[in-house]
C-alpha cells in the first residue's frame, strides 16, 4: 500500500491564532478514516488546507506524491473531491447541472460536455439514487437528498480521495446513516480514500477503519476504533462523563455520555450495597456511583446486565457463575459486603431459586434496609422468597420507598 | 426536445434583432419610408446597384452615417452592458452588481468632465478628447480599486465592492467640486445620462472590437462562472482557479465598459436589469445566459435610443430612457414570479 495523503508538520494558523499545530497524518490508498474531536479543534481547518482553500504556516501536504503547493487547482479538483456540511444555492440549478459540475476539472476550456461527461454523471447519479430527481432544482430537494446530489458530484468528479466535512450534521439519522453507508460503498468497491470528519462518535467508530481524535490543533489519538474509543482518550478531550461499551449488535465499540454538568450535593463516605439484578439496577448503580456513593453490589450472575454495567463503571460486585444458583462462597462474601456497608438497597428484582440467597443474606444485616415497593409477580419460588420476606421486616425491618429517587431524598436528608 | 427548443428561440431571437435595427432606421423626424430605408441599407452593404433616383441623396446620407451606424452602436453598447452585468453579478454573486459598481462610470466621468472643462481639443482615431479623457479615467479607477483591495494574492469580493463604492464616491465629489467652476454645467451633466446623438462609424469602429473580444473572453468562462455561483469555496474545490478567473473578468469588463462609455456616457440600468430578465427566461446557466444577455442589451438599447431620439422634438438623454420603461418592466417581471429564487 502506498501513502496517497501525507501531512507532514502541518500547522495552519488563522492571523496569530494557531489552529493546527505540527500535525502528522499519514494515508494510506483505500483507508476510511475519521476525524472527531470538539468542536473548534481544526478539523475543518484540515479540510481547508488540504483543498488550498487556507494557506499552510508551516510544513508539507503531500498529494499522490506531489506537494500540494506544486499542484494546480485544477489537478488538485482531479485528485480531491470534497462534500461539505451542507451546502444550498439560490440559484435554480437542476440537480443534474450540480453533478455535472464535478466534471469541471476533467474538461478543457470552453468544451461542451461531452457523451462520455454524460455517462459519467449518469453512473454517478445512479449509484447515489439521485437520478430520479435529475431535472428537479437542487434548492428545492431535501437536506438528504441534496447530501446525496453532493456525493454524486463528488463521485463524478473521478478522484482517488474523497474528504467529508461533517457530510451529516444536518441530517435525521435515518439520512446520517444512508450517506455514511454510500460512503462507505465508494470506500469497498471503489477504493476511494475517505477522510470524514464526523461528530458523530459512534457513526465514526462504526464506518472507519481508523480514528484521528484531535484536540486543539493536536492528536490526541490515531489507530483503530476500538483503540481510540477509549475514555482515557476521550474522556479528556470532551470533558464529561461517559460510559464506553461494546455494542454487541455492531461489534464496535461505543459511547453513552452521561453528563457534562457534575451534580454538586455530593454525598460522601456512604456505603450502599445494592441487590439487584436483571437489570433492574442499571440506572440505579450509575446513579449511585454518580452522586458520590460508595457503591457495592450483591451477588449477580456472570454476564447478568447489571453485572455488566458493575464492570463498566468500575463498581465492586460479588458474582458467581452465569445462570447458577448463588454458590456458598459468594453467598459468605455478599454476607460481608453487607456488614460491611451503612445501608442495603433493594431493587424491584424478582426472586426465584437462582437469587433466594441474596435475601437470605438481609438476615445478617444490621444496618437499615431500604426496599423498593414490588408490583406485580416477583415470587417465582412458591411462596418461599415471600416467607423470607415477612422474616426480614419481622427481625430487620425494612423501608419501603415507591422509587428510587424517594432513597436519594432520603440519604440526603439523611446528610 | 431541450435542444430544438433552444435552437427555435436563437432564430426567433435573431430574426427579433435584425427586425429592431431595421425599425429604429425606418423612425426618425426626417421623412423617409420604410422601404427606402431598406433600399438604401441593402445598396450599401451588398454593393448592389439597385435604381436610387427616387431617394434623395439626404436620405442616404441620414440613414447611411447617421440612423445606421447609431442603432449599431446602441447594439453593442447594450449588448456589452448587458454581458459586464451578468459577469459582476456572478463573480460577486450579488444581484445588485452592475458594470459601473466598481467606479468604472465615477472614473468615466471624470475623465469626460475634464475633458469638458478644460476644453481640449485633440483626438485620435476619430475619437474626441473627452471620449479618450473617459476611457482613461474608466481604466484607471478599476486599476486603482484593484489594487486598493488586493490582499497578498487575493482579491477578497466584499473589499473589492467597499473599495470600489468608495472610490466612486470620491470621484464623484471631486467631479460636483468641478462642476461648481464649469461654464459647461448643463454639457457634463447630459454626459452622465448617455447619448447616442451623433455617434457615427468612428464610435461604433471604437466599441466593437471591444464588445466582440470582450464577449468571447466572458463566454469561454461560461463553465467555470456556473460553479462560481456556488460561491468561491466550492468553486476552487472543483477545480476553479477563481483569483485568476476574478482577474480575467475584472480586466475584460473594465476595458468593454470603459469602451462603451466613454463614446456615449454613463447608460445606468441595462447593465443591471437585462441580466435578471434573461435569468427569469434562461435559469443561471452562463451559456444560455450571456449570449441572451448580450442580443436582449442589445436590443433593449436600440429600442431605447429609437425613443429617446423620436419621442419628442428635442432629443432626450438615454439613460433617461432606459430607467423610465426598464424600470416598470422589471418590476413587473420580479411580481409575475412568484418562485422566488435567482
Amino acid at each position: 500500500m502506498t501513502s496517497q495523503l501525507i501531512l507532514e508538520n502541518i500547522t495552519v494558523a488563522y492571523g496569530e491564532k494557531t489552529v493546527l499545530e505540527n500535525l502528522n497524518i499519514n494515508i494510506d490508498e483505500g483507508e476510511f478514516v475519521g476525524i472527531i474531536g470538539p468542536n473548534g479543534t481544526g478539523k475543518s481547518t484540515l479540510i481547508k488546507a488540504i483543498t488550498d482553500i487556507i494557506e499552510v504556516k508551516d510544513g508539507n501536504i503531500i498529494l499522490n506524491g506531489k506537494n500540494n503547493v506544486k499542484i494546480g487547482r485544477k489537478e488538485r479538483a482531479r485528485l480531491v473531491a470534497v462534500v461539505p456540511q451542507e451546502f444550498n444555492t439560490d440559484f435554480e440549478f437542476k440537480a443534474f447541472d450540480i453533478v455535472m459540475m464535478g466534471r469541471n476539472p476533467h474538461v478543457g476550456k470552453g468544451r461542451k460536455d461531452s457523451l462520455r461527461d454524460y455517462d459519467i454523471v449518469y453512473e454517478a447519479m445512479i449509484m447515489t439514487n439521485t437520478w430520479q430527481f435529475k431535472e428537479r432544482y437542487f434548492n428545492q430537494l431535501s437536506g438528504g437528498e441534496r447530501q446525496r446530489v453532493i456525493i454524486a458530484r463528488a463521485i463524478a468528479q473521478q478522484t482517488r480521495i474523497i474528504l467529508l466535512d461533517e457530510p451529516t450534521s444536518h441530517l435525521d439519522i435515518h439520512h446520517q446513516l444512508e450517506v455514511l453507508e454510500l460512503v462507505k460503498m465508494l470506500n469497498k468497491k471503489k477504493k476511494t480514500t475517505i477522510l470524514a470528519v464526523l461528530h458523530d462518535i459512534n457513526m465514526a467508530a462504526r464506518f472507519s477503519d481508523r480514528l484521528i481524535l484531535l484536540n486543539d490543533g493536536k492528536i490526541m489519538a490515531d489507530g483503530s476504533p476500538d483503540k481510540v474509543v477509549d475514555e482515557k482518550f476521550l474522556g479528556k478531550v470532551y470533558e464529561m462523563e461517559m460510559v464506553i461499551r461494546k455494542n454487541k449488535m455492531l461489534s464496535t465499540k461505543e459511547v453513552v455520555p452521561i453528563r457534562v454538568i457534575k451534580s454538586k450535593a455530593k454525598i460522601k463516605s456512604t456505603h450502599v450495597h445494592v441487590i439487584c439484578g436483571g437489570g433492574s439496577g442499571e440506572q440505579i448503580l450509575e446513579s449511585l456511583k454518580s452522586n458520590g456513593f460508595e457503591v457495592s453490589c450483591g451477588v449477580l450472575n456472570k454476564g447478568d446486565s447489571d453485572w455488566e454495567i458493575c464492570k463498566m463503571i468500575d463498581i465492586y460486585c460479588v458474582e458467581c457463575k452465569p445462570f447458577s444458583e448463588i454458590d456458598q462462597g459468594s453467598h459468605l462474601k455478599n454476607i460481608e459486603m453487607i456488614k460491611k456497608s451503612d445501608c442495603i438497597l433493594v431493587t424491584d428484582v424478582p426472586f426465584g431459586l437462582g437469587n433466594l440467597k441474596n435475601l437470605e443474606a438481609l438476615l445478617e444485616s444490621d444496618n437499615p434496609i431500604y426496599m423498593i415497593k414490588r408490583q406485580g409477580q416477583f415470587d417465582y419460588t412458591e411462596g418461599i422468597a415471600e416467607e423470607l420476606l415477612n422474616k426480614i421486616e419481622k427481625f430487620k425491618g425494612i423501608n419501603y420507598i415507591k422509587g428510587y429517587q424517594e432513597f436519594l431524598d432520603a440519604m440526603k436528608k439523611g446528610e | 426536445m431541450k435542444k430544438l427548443f433552444n435552437k427555435k428561440l436563437a432564430v426567433l431571437v435573431s430574426v427579433l434583432c435584425l427586425c429592431t435595427v431595421l425599425f429604429s432606421v425606418a423612425v426618425g423626424v426626417a421623412d423617409i419610408s420604410f422601404v427606402q430605408a431598406i433600399k438604401i441599407l441593402l445598396n450599401k452593404m451588398l454593393f448592389l446597384d439597385l435604381n436610387m433616383d427616387d431617394v434623395k441623396s439626404s436620405s442616404v446620407a441620414i440613414i447611411w452615417l447617421i440612423r445606421f451606424p447609431r442603432a449599431l452602436l446602441a447594439f453593442f453598447v447594450g449588448g456589452s452592458l448587458a454581458i459586464c452585468g451578468v459577469s459582476y453579478q456572478s463573480i460577486f454573486k450579488n444581484p445588485m452588481a452592475d458594470p459601473y459598481i466598481l467606479g468604472v462610470s465615477s472614473g468615466a466621468a471624470l475623465g469626460a468632465t475634464v475633458g469638458i472643462v478644460s476644453k481640449l481639443e485633440f483626438s485620435l482615431f476619430g475619437l474626441n478628447a473627452i471620449s479618450i479623457l473617459a476611457f482613461v479615467g474608466a481604466t484607471g479607477s478599476l486599476f486603482l480599486v484593484y489594487n486598493i483591495s488586493k490582499v497578498g494574492k487575493k482579491v477578497p469580493v466584499n473589499t473589492l465592492l467597499l473599495s470600489g463604492i468608495a472610490i466612486g464616491q470620491f470621484l464623484s465629489a471631486a467631479i460636483s467640486l468641478m462642476m461648481v467652476f464649469a461654464n459647461d454645467l448643463h454639457r457634463i451633466i447630459f454626459w452622465t445620462m448617455g447619448s447616442f446623438n451623433a455617434r457615427s462609424w468612428n464610435q461604433l469602429m471604437m466599441v466593437v472590437p471591444y464588445a466582440l473580444i470582450g464577449f468571447a473572453v466572458i463566454f469561454s468562462t461560461q463553465r467555470e462562472m456556473d460553479i462560481m455561483l456556488l460561491g468561491e469555496d466550492t468553486a476552487a474545490q472543483l477545480g476553479v482557479d477563481t483569483e485568476k478567473l476574478k482577474r480575467k473578468i475584472l480586466i475584460t469588463t473594465a476595458l468593454v465598459t470603459a469602451a462603451a462609455v466613454s463614446v456615449t456616457g454613463i447608460i445606468g440600468f441595462v447593465g443591471l436589469i437585462i441580466p435578471h430578465i434573461v435569468r427569469i427566461f434562461t435559469g443561471p446557466k452562463h451559456i444560455y445566459l450571456i449570449p441572451y444577455s448580450f442580443v436582449a442589451g442589445g436590443i433593449f438599447m436600440i429600442l431605447c435610443d429609437t425613443l429617446a431620439r423620436s419621442m419628442i422634438n428635442q432629443e432626450i438623454p438615454v439613460g433617461i430612457i432606459t430607467a423610465l420603461f426598464g424600470g416598470p418592466f422589471f418590476v413587473y417581471l420580479l411580481r409575475q414570479r412568484k418562485t422566488g429564487g435567482l
